[in-house]
């Protein structure tokens, strides 16, 4: 009996965050001037990039063998 | 002496055949004759050498390659005597073909009635994200293909979630392996959700022809077909091409470059990271000097606006002084005008003169002669005072 998976509690998403530190960039290049915008704009990006940086950083591949294959052969 | 009778004598035949009779071990090589498939599920043949020939029976599952008259093939299976007809052939439980010639024969057969079916249709192939957080790895544990993988992924990516489902990649056992491994994948897929797993990677290291031969097995590679899961094979080397990596949505030359394939590398995001955070920034920076630049335009404005709005003040009170003059000058002359006309026209002015106004009794003044008569009372109003007479003669007479 497998358990589900669960998203460990505040782990970051590489895939999404890049996706929107990439539109937050594609926001600024636009040309938008909306200073108050641009500055929450501008926190959440410096937030994701450490989280990104952080996350590619420390962790590491995880392998685990999944049993079953085998049964019949060994 | 013992006798039988005939079922018991084939049964006797039969149960002989199976007890001395190694299946796995032993195994009849010949030329094949007479190849016909029945009812879409019975395979009849005869196998042949320049010196005999025997029958060949076996159900159309256990036949994974093409098969055709005057190929050689060796088979695995029982000789037996079927009862009801008497008549001897050999159940083959497995058949391979002989010669890599035959082989690579039927393996072009099979790789053209599969592209025929679209298996390998470049339109349906899908890619695989960017960024994978989970991956199913079938793989031999024991395998240096394996040790490559792992070895690049660690070194390009982290992050990452492998789970390893250990099988063999070689050998007969091999295609059911991995189809066992492949139906636990799309178990545990189905079990965890859809998108479970961003890929399905398949791969093992080089090997003979006839080694890598089980990732050409139409089984395996229909089940690839199938797979819910984004599939990516390398198998062998560069050259090595299988069935299995041209059904995969994405084909790796290697172990190695299916792992470069299926991640980034980390030190171009991390740059690529820096490069985004550094555009975001300068942007930042952009709009933050407009606002600066922009406030200070609006004081600039301001400042314009007054000293324009006292000098427009400055430049209407000079006007209005001057147009105020200009009218006090025009009046002046005006009333100066009207007195001169007065002065004119005074006729105290005219009596002063010598002249006298003459008013008859009832105050009239009298601009005609005709207008007098004899003794008619007139008063005579001279430059000092007024004096009164009477008209003594007739109009004529006064002329």
């Amino acid at each position: 009996m497998t358990t589900k998976k669960k998203k460990t509690e505040g782990e970051v998403d590489v895939s999404s965050a890049f996706q929107e530190l990439e539109q937050i960039a594609a926001w600024f290049e636009s040309g938008k001037t909306d200073i108050d915008e641009g500055m929450k704009k501008f926190e959440r990006a410096t937030e994701l990039a450490k989280s990104l940086k952080d996350k590619l950083s420390e962790a590491q591949n995880r392998i685990q063998e999944i049993r079953g294959t085998m049964s019949d052969e060994e | 002496m013992q006798t039988f009778s005939v079922s018991q004598f084939v049964s006797y035949v039969n149960d002989t055949f199976k007890a001395i009779w190694d299946g796995d071990a032993v195994a009849i090589e010949g030329e094949v004759s007479g190849f016909r498939v029945s009812q879409g599920q019975w395979v009849n043949f005869d196998i042949k050498d320049d010196g005999a020939l025997i029958s060949a029976f076996m159900v159309l599952p256990k036949l994974r390659v093409p098969l055709e008259d005057g190929m050689k093939v060796r088979v695995y299976g029982t000789p037996r005597i079927y009862p009801k007809y008497g008549k001897f052939s050999f159940t083959v439980d497995r058949l391979e073909l002989v010669g890599e010639g035959a082989i690579k024969k039927a393996l072009a057969q099979l790789r053209t009635r599969l592209d025929g079916e679209g298996l390998f249709d470049p339109s349906r192939k899908r890619s695989l994200p960017r960024f994978p957080k989970r991956i199913a790895l079938i793989a031999s544990r024991e395998s240096a293909a394996y040790g490559d993988f792992i070895r690049i992924l660690s070194e390009r990516w982290a992050g990452l979630e492998i789970e390893l489902f250990h099988v063999i990649v070689q050998g007969d056992k091999a295609p059911g392996s991995i189809m066992k491994a492949l139906k636990q994948v799309h178990t545990r897929e189905k079990e965890f959700g859809a998108g479970y797993y961003d890929a399905l990677v398949l791969t093992r290291g080089g090997g003979s022809f006839d080694e890598l031969m089980a990732f050409n097995d139409e089984a395996l590679v229909r089940a690839l077909y199938a797979s819910k899961v984004p599939t990516m094979v390398a198998i062998g080397h560069e050259r090595d091409i299988t069935l299995a990596e041209e059904v995969a949505d994405i084909r790796g030359s290697t172990p190695t470059d299916c792992a470069r394939r299926l991640v980034p590398d980390k030190a171009d995001i991390l740059y690529e990271l820096s490069m985004l955070e550094q555009s975001v920034g300068d942007s930042m920076q952009t709009i933050i000097d407009e606002y600066t630049q922009a406030i200070r335009n609006v004081f600039t404005d301001v400042d314009k606006w007054l000293v324009s709005v006292l000098h427009k003040s400055q430049e209407l009170t000079v006007a209005a002084e001057s147009k105020a003059n200009h009218w006090l000058l025009n009046l002046m002359q005006q009333i100066e005008g009207y007195e001169r006309f007065l002065k004119s026209v005074d006729p105290s002015a005219v009596i002063a003169r010598g002249y006298a106004i003459i008013e008859d009794a009832k105050g009239m003044i009298i601009t005609s002669a005709q207008a007098l008569k004899a003794r008619d009372r007139i008063s005579l109003r001279l430059r000092d005072g007024t004096v009164h007479a009477t008209i003594d003669g007739e109009q004529a007479t006064l002329l």
